[in-house]
């Protein structure tokens, strides 16, 4: 793990992993998460640890605006954390200097993800490629292994486009660049068809990373041609998932060490 | 009046108590002491089932041993609408395929927390490795079926009896050392089992709790 990775976002997950009611359990840099959507649509990332005896908020309820710890019940306001409730004071009111807070981190929501960073970032979430493109975001595959390694072993992903679905994997032509760290942009190129993914790699601790994508060329939203658009997103996010299960399935199998990533691009080759 | 042969912190006879409360059937339970008593293998017991295993349900004079067996049962015999265990030939094929695989949940994940918690004699990293396998398949199962419209394991309009014979082991991994935080579609499919009306809890699983 990098230090500088402390001081940026990364995608911690998809939006539609907040749903209504639910708290999403999340993990940065070692730091547990939670994760939850307000009534009004606004993400919060939290610290996944009620301040009063801390019990993790993602066994909490959550009440549309607030969350409430299974333990006592205290409960605390979307956006700033701040503590509303005490149950165990009865009818009376909540001190006013009482300055009770559920730690908060920098929380945005872009590209179909949501992310979060520890400390003040000096940088948006921001892929160009992304901008203003209809996109898909795909399921998040979570791996056993550092997100320096997975990050080296996706040097190597390869996919099929959507519109030459049902051709080999090795068939075509697969390019990968880094875009910016952890960030990366797969190409594939078979007949006439062209796709693009960008894979994102979320550093959950020293022993696992999530690899969170977004396939450009299909829309998450149904639209003009929705039927066609529909089939192909299905096909693509099975497709990629695929991919992504056996690319964690190699790095699994062996424990790598990150010096060690032309065993991983062997064991990918020989999976393909 | 059934009854159930019963312990409280049974994974297996809590699917059986979860689906008659649901159904909003009554029962009495015959409560035997598995542990550290291991009356389930008393030879009085045996001679209730002689695989010494527990639930098993009294309906009169109709005995019926294994869980998932019993909520077949009960959700032919108690379920006018058959909304749990529809009669239709690929529904209750897609059902029993993953009742099996609740079977294969409590021979990993149970038995983790057997070793963990009742000191039973397992090899733990196998129970644990099989488990978190299991947990990939069901995540991944329900990841797509949820992103189909589909909210349950086996049935896209209403539970079925295989969300709760899924149900109990995977909420109570955590006491066999196997934690759901990798799981995020087991984890939204799990608030809503227990958004099911009437829904029932037990020692380790918690009801959702009601907004005050």
């Amino acid at each position: 793990m990098r230090a500088s990775w402390t001081s940026c976002f990364h995608p911690v997950a998809r939006s539609a992993d907040l749903v209504n009611g639910h708290v999403f359990h999340g993990r940065l840099l070692g730091q547990e998460l939670a994760l939850w959507r307000d009534a009004e649509g606004r993400p919060n990332a939290w610290e996944n640890r009620c301040p009063h005896r801390g019990v993790r908020l993602t066994l909490g309820l959550h009440l549309g605006s607030e969350l409430r710890c299974l333990y006592h019940g205290l409960r605390y306001a979307s956006g700033s954390g701040r503590c509303t409730a005490i149950p165990s004071l009865g009818d009376r009111e909540l001190p006013r200097q009482l300055n009770v807070c559920v730690k908060t981190f920098l929380v945005r929501e872009r590209y179909g993800l949501v992310w979060a960073s520890l400390h003040e970032s000096a940088s948006e979430p921001a892929i160009a490629a992304l901008d203003g493109a209809r996109h898909a975001t795909l399921r998040s595959i979570v791996i056993g292994a550092p997100a320096e390694c997975v990050e080296d072993a996706l040097a190597h992903y390869r996919f099929v486009p959507s519109r030459a679905s049902g051709a080999a994997i090795n068939d075509g032509a697969c390019t990968v660049r880094n875009l910016q760290e952890l960030t990366l942009a797969c190409t594939s190129i078979l007949g006439g068809a062209e796709e693009m993914a960008i894979l994102i790699v979320q550093p959950a601790d020293v022993r696992k990373a999530i690899v969170h994508g977004v396939a450009i060329g299909v829309s998450d939203e149904g639209g003009a041609g929705e039927a066609t658009n529909a089939s192909r997103r299905r096909s693509l996010l099975r497709h990629h998932n695929e991919r992504l299960c056996a690319l964690r399935d190699a790095l699994e199998s062996t424990n790598i060490a990150p010096a060690a990533s032309g065993q991983a691009r062997e064991l990918l080759e020989a999976s393909a | 009046m059934i009854t159930l042969y019963d312990y409280q912190p049974s994974g297996n006879c809590y699917k059986v108590r979860l689906l008659l409360g649901v159904l909003g059937v009554e029962y009495t339970t015959v409560p035997l002491d598995f542990h550290p008593g291991r009356q389930h293998k008393s030879p009085e017991f045996l001679r209730i089932n002689p695989l010494g295993q527990i639930p098993v349900l009294d309906d009169g004079d109709f005995r019926l041993s294994d869980s998932q067996a019993i909520l077949v049962y009960l959700a032919a015999r108690y379920d006018p609408k058959r909304l749990w265990y529809p009669d239709d030939a690929q529904a209750m094929g897609r059902i029993t395929m993953w009742l099996t695989f609740a079977d294969s949940i409590t021979a990993t994940a149970s038995a983790a927390r057997l070793h963990d918690a009742f000191f039973h004699d397992y090899d733990i990293d196998k129970c644990r490795a099989g488990a978190r396998r299991l947990f990939r398949i069901l995540d991944e199962h329900l990841w797509f079926a949820e992103d189909d419209g589909q909210p349950w394991i086996a049935s896209a309009a209403h539970p079925s009896i295989a969300d709760i014979a899924c149900f109990p082991y995977v909420m109570l991994s955590e006491e066999g050392g196997i934690p759901r935080e990798d799981y995020p579609a087991i984890r939204r499919w799990a608030d809503r089992v227990k958004s099911i009306p009437a829904f029932v809890a037990m020692p380790g699983i918690s009801a959702a709790p009601k907004p005050q």
